[in-house]
């Protein structure tokens, strides 16, 4: 049972080459994993990581640090483009769990819900991941393989989330939950059993174990102009 | 780094703190449990209910969710901080709202919105309602939430609590330590040399089950002190609320009947416990067949309990004249069937409580519904005579049924008795959903026939409920369904039967209705088939057959005055004229949302089911000129310690500020019976009427005056005034009782109530309560889902003792109902949590207008009627109702959530 706060990602890396961590860093999925038993895992704190906390540009790229958290986004300025990656984040739980949970623990816990999946994939995110011997860039639909699987090696951190500078379309999602306010994103189970919950994730994201490409087919134009996810093309392949 | 302890630095409320944690403890545990800040609460230790929400560095987050190693150097803000020597303007506005009611939710509550207010001084009701959607209550109902943050600092002074008798709108007599965060709940103290108590319990629905080398277990345990089982138990390891049904061992003894009971206990050190890996249990299990469905359980599977064949607990019926006959010379008949699920209490505190030996009695501090039925059965458990266990109850973060039953009691009562030492124990969100008892899933069939006129001549209906592994309050589910089924209507000729089936899925039991909210699905859904049928307006068809004084209920009972149902329903006639012509403008600009009006009514019997059913209030006035109440009937948020007092202060005839109260406490208050069946306002209420009567009598006697005279009291000394005359009675220089009193009461109540014969004729209660509501929603024709606009209320409260407190409950128990109706589906093992168990949340309760109507009943406290229970009975078929009148969906099985909603929109197209 080991607990280590890295300072550095340098740090992390070689502690990430060196045995196998639970990471740690919104505490949104930890804690609730963990239930009731105590911690026997050994635990990576990504908190002491300031540099993975930002939501900047670069000449090709938008890019969220892997620390940025639901409320980070929210305010951040950022085109219509990511209009629909707001309005998730603000179906991320509750205000408190958008104020704690990050982008990339929401990627990384590969929930078949999570809310910030659907809007990262209609904008061509990819996910840039760093190990020990160096760094690779997953698309995010490659990234997330299934039911709580993901691309990442265990010698690897997700350090960012990118998102090419090139205009995709805004798009809209519809959700159909039973409950309209807040609604958490651990409970993959009760979504395809009912087919009653957030359909377009569901569709995308939850019906499949693997998400979908979106803009394969599936999104007409709506009368105010933007792209409009037409749910019933996303039924499950 | 390792996991060893690690010393944080941060500042709490702008005090300075240094603590020496492991590095992932979590916030809450370290304001509650180092720093003995107990104001934060905890419901679920997993980010979904909002009740242990804090401000880190000014942004409100949970507090279960933060590790303690981020803390370095954080600042934070708890309720504790909110007020400054005086109440926060928000925490005033909270009290004078009433948005507090048991009050375990108002810590989060106040935390997030003074963040908002901090942000945005005067937020819009959308602002308020995004901000606060993270934080779960369960029995305001929002309204009283929202209302209070938008009007901080505005709203005028309440009414003073000296001029508060009966009718005064005035805040909760016990609300400022909720507002203040430092009311003591469940888990709130625990000695410093308290245990802790670890529960081992069952996996399977069904299994035999044998223990290992528990000694060896304790002995590789360090901080360990002992492991309990059946067989430890001294007396008899059966309870029941019911006492001719007990039937559940307060540990298993061999075969564990549902998953989540309770197999053992460890008990041990805190941080013993809290490290212990439960999966290392010595444990042997043996799966057995199980069956969780009433369906599974009556095909042959065989009985769970030898006595009980077919796994029948209990069949209640009522019959009064040949109902088939009417139903065969009816000029219409609907039928229909309609199943509901399982429904979980949700009280955002789970069980909790601690126990310790004061001598030769054991005490226990718990959270409860019920002390003198804790006290009964765990002494039964224990094999102690009953005064020999004290029950104090401590503040109770609501209850709505479940906290009737025991829970944390026994197990706690039997470590510390054979330990010594106190002994806590907190169930956790998961044991507390896995283990208590639930709303019964119900299948239902009904028959109902009217005549050309519209007159309802006659009705059939049957129902199953599941009752789960162990008796509960299933009995008086079984009971209380036929008594009730017809709605408040005039049925002539009437069958109904209710049966209470066991199964091994988790244990139904009392839930704010005992079965009858899920009758009235099946009634109100055919009432509106039956007016569709015969083209009347759905209200008018209710009014028609709403039950007249004079005429007699389906058991028989005639009475000739109280009646209130017509009334309620005559109330909502003008909203519903404007709500339908809302409806048709809406519908005529929209294509894919609809919407549409329902209306559904709720009788209710108060108390007991023709049995006896006591309450006794104690009151005197002491030699210091303090008007002392022992107050027995315990206040989980509903609001008896305040109607109660308001009661017998109006029958006494002295203000309310002269009072004081010893509240529920088994060795100090006579029993005042449960807070149950809404009966604390009519029948606790009642004695406290009788009590201040006697009392007043007494005073009156004494001073030799006439009920004309007027009390006063001022310094220790009593006034007895009438017209010119006037006496001044020194109390110090009197003699007193026991208590401490010069002059004293104590009087008792129980209803008059007939026995239920073999037919269920008979008067089973002696005050009903009566209301109808009205639900206005829209449906999306494309995505099956529901948008409630508004509520309107109308609930016969014979008389209104506290109007803000009656609203409460009627907004409360509307936010439940719409649970039931929309969302609120326990799935046995799967929703063992508020994250997969979804209950309305701020946004999702529209606006409710409350009418409170009030037709004085005979019986009642100045004509009071109970209400807690009532008010959640007519929201669901209301909204069912609206429903199909938007978009066509016959719905057949609750909650309707979107995909039944679309399923039957679909079906309704043929």
């Amino acid at each position: 049972m080991r607990y280590a706060k890295p300072k550095s990602i340098d740090e992390a890396l070689a502690l990430l080459a060196d045995g196998s961590w639970t990471l740690l860093a919104g505490g949104t999925d930890f804690y609730p994993t963990q239930g009731n038993r105590p911690v026997r895992d050994d635990v990576l704190d990504l908190n002491g990581l300031q540099q993975l906390r930002h939501i900047s540009q670069t000449d090709s790229h938008f890019v969220f640090g892997a620390r940025a958290t639901w409320t980070d986004i929210i305010r951040a300025d950022l085109p219509p483009a990511f209009d629909a990656l707001k309005l998730a984040a603000r179906e991320v739980g509750s205000i408190q769990i958008q104020n704690s949970g990050t982008i990339a623990g929401n990627l990384c816990n590969a929930s078949p819900a999570a809310d910030g999946v659907p809007p990262l994939l209609t904008l061509s995110a990819e996910v840039v991941l760093r190990s020990a011997s160096g760094e690779r860039v997953v698309g995010l639909a490659d990234f997330i393989l299934g039911n709580r699987r993901t691309a990442r090696a265990p010698g690897e951190l997700l350090t960012a989330v990118r998102v090419p500078r090139r205009p995709p379309p805004a798009i809209r999602i519809s959700s159909s939950l039973a409950r309209g306010a807040i609604s958490s994103s651990r409970s993959p189970w009760r979504r395809p059993a009912s087919s009653s919950t957030r359909q377009a994730s569901c569709r995308m994201s939850c019906c499949r174990s693997a998400p979908v490409r979106p803009w394969r087919r599936g999104f007409r134009r709506s009368k105010n102009g933007c792209a409009k996810l037409v749910l019933r093309v996303m039924s499950p392949a | 780094m390792s996991m060893d302890r690690l010393s944080v630095s941060f500042t709490v409320n702008d005090e300075a703190r240094q603590v020496q944690v492991p590095p992932l403890a979590r916030l809450s545990s370290v304001l509650r449990d180092e720093l003995r800040l107990t104001g934060t609460k905890v419901g679920c230790d997993a980010g979904d209910c909002g009740a242990c929400t804090v401000l880190v560095d000014g942004a409100p987050v949970c507090a279960c969710l933060v590790p303690a190693a981020g803390m370095e150097g954080a600042s934070v803000r708890t309720v504790e901080g909110l007020a400054n020597g005086r109440l926060s303007a928000l925490q005033d506005s909270f009290l004078r709202h009433g948005a507090a009611q048991c009050g375990i939710c108002t810590p989060g509550l106040l935390v997030t919105a003074t963040a908002l207010l901090e942000a945005n001084p005067r937020p819009s009701e959308a602002e308020v309602q995004d901000a606060l959607g993270g934080v779960l209550c369960r029995c305001t109902g929002y309204r009283k939430i929202v209302k209070a943050v938008m009007d901080v600092g505005t709203a005028g002074a309440p009414p003073p609590v000296a001029l508060a008798g009966v009718g005064a709108a005035i805040p909760r007599l016990d609300g400022e330590p909720k507002v203040r965060g430092d009311d003591l709940f469940g888990a709130d103290e625990r000695p410093d040399d308290a245990l802790s108590v670890a529960v081992v319990r069952s996996p399977y629905w069904h299994a035999r089950f044998t223990f290992g080398d528990l000694d060896a277990f304790v002995k590789a345990h360090p901080g360990i002190i002992g492991v309990f089982t059946a067989a430890d138990i001294p007396g008899r390891n059966r309870f029941g609320v019911i006492p001719p049904f007990a039937d559940q061992p307060a540990l298993a003894d061999g075969t564990a009947l549902f998953r989540g009971e309770a197999v053992a206990t460890i008990a041990g050190e805190r941080d013993a416990i809290a490290s212990l890996d439960l999966s290392a249990f010595p444990i042997a299990w043996e799966e057995l067949p199980h069956a969780l469905t009433v369906a599974e359980a009556r095909n042959g599977f065989a009985a769970l309990h030898e006595d009980r064949k077919g796994n029948v607990l209990l069949e209640g019926t009522v019959e009064r004249g040949d109902a088939d006959a009417a139903l065969a010379s009816a000029a219409v008949t609907a039928a229909g069937s309609l199943e509901t699920s399982y429904v979980e209490h949700a009280y955002i505190e789970p069980e909790a409580g601690y126990a310790f030996m004061d001598g030769d009695v054991l005490v226990i501090k718990a959270c409860t519904q019920s002390p003198i039925m804790d006290r009964d059965d765990t002494a039964a458990i224990l094999g102690l005579p009953a005064e020999k266990v004290r029950i104090i109850p401590t503040a109770t973060g609501g209850g709505f049924g479940s906290k009737l039953d025991l829970s944390v009691q026994p197990l706690i009562g039997l470590v510390a008795l054979k330990t010594g030492r106190p002994a806590g124990l907190t169930y956790t969100r998961q044991e507390s959903m896995a283990s208590t008892t639930k709303r019964h899933p119900a299948v239902m069939s009904a028959t109902i026939g009217a005549d050309a006129e519209g007159r309802v001549v006659g009705m059939v209906f049957e129902g199953d409920f599941n009752t789960g592994a162990y008796a509960s309050w299933g009995p008086t589910v079984a009971t209380r369904v036929p008594v009730h089924a017809s709605g408040p209507y005039y049925t002539p000729s009437y069958r109904a039967l209710g049966r209470a089936i066991h199964t091994n899925g988790p244990i139904s039991g009392a839930f704010r209705g005992f079965g009858v909210p899920q009758a009235a699905l099946m009634q109100e859904t055919l009432y509106d088939e039956l007016a569709l049928q015969l083209g009347i307006d759905r209200l008018e068809f209710r009014l028609r057959n709403a039950l007249r004084d004079g005429q007699p209920t389906v058991c028989g009972h005639v009475m000739d005055s109280g009646i209130g149902i017509a009334a309620c329903l005559e109330a909502l006639e003008p909203h519903w004229a404007r709500a339908m012509n809302d409806a048709d403008a809406f519908n005529a600009e929209n294509r894919h949302r609809r919407r549409g009006v329902g209306v559904a009514s709720c009788w209710y019997g108060c108390g007991n089911t023709g049995i006896a059913n006591p309450s006794t209030i104690k009151m005197g006035i002491a030699a210091d000129g303090r008007v002392v109440m022992h107050q027995g009937a315990v206040d989980i948020g509903q609001g008896s310690n305040t109607v109660i007092p308001q009661i017998a202060a109006e029958a006494l005839g002295l203000p309310l500020d002269a009072f004081d109260f010893i509240y529920g406490d088994t060795a100090l208050t006579p029993d005042a019976g449960k807070t149950s069946g809404s009966r604390q306002t009519y029948i606790s209420g009642r004695a406290a009427e009788l009590s201040g009567k006697a009392l007043r009598e007494r005073v009156l006697r004494y001073a030799n005056v006439s009920d004309a005279a007027e009390l006063s009291l001022k310094d220790g000394k009593l006034t007895v005034r009438e017209g010119e005359a006037s006496r001044t009675i020194a109390l110090g220089d009197l003699p007193t009782d026991a208590d401490g009193f010069v002059f004293a009461a104590c009087e008792s109540y129980d209803p008059p109530t007939v026995p239920l014969d073999a037919k269920g004729q008979g008067k089973p209660y002696a005050v009903y309560g009566w209301g109808a509501q009205m639900a206005e929603l829209e449906v999306d024709m494309r995505l099956g889902t529901v948008k409630l606009v508004k509520i309107t209320a109308a609930h016969d409260v014979g008389r209104a003792i506290n109007p803000l407190l009656a609203e409460g409950q009627v907004e409360g128990g509307i936010a439940q109902g719409i649970g039931l109706a929309l969302m609120e589906e326990y799935v046995p093992g799967r929703t063992e949590n508020l994250h997969d168990y979804l209950i309305p949340t701020i946004g999702d309760v529209p606006p409710i207008e409350t009418i409170l109507v009030e037709v004085p009943d005979a019986e009642g406290p100045y004509g009071a009627k109970g209400l807690g229970e009532h008010v959640l009975i007519p929201t669901a078929p209301a909204i069912l109702n609206a429903i199909r009148d938007a978009s066509g969906a016959k719905i057949t099985k609750v909650p309707a959530t979107p995909d039944r909603v679309l399923a039957a929109i679909k079906a309704a197209r043929g």
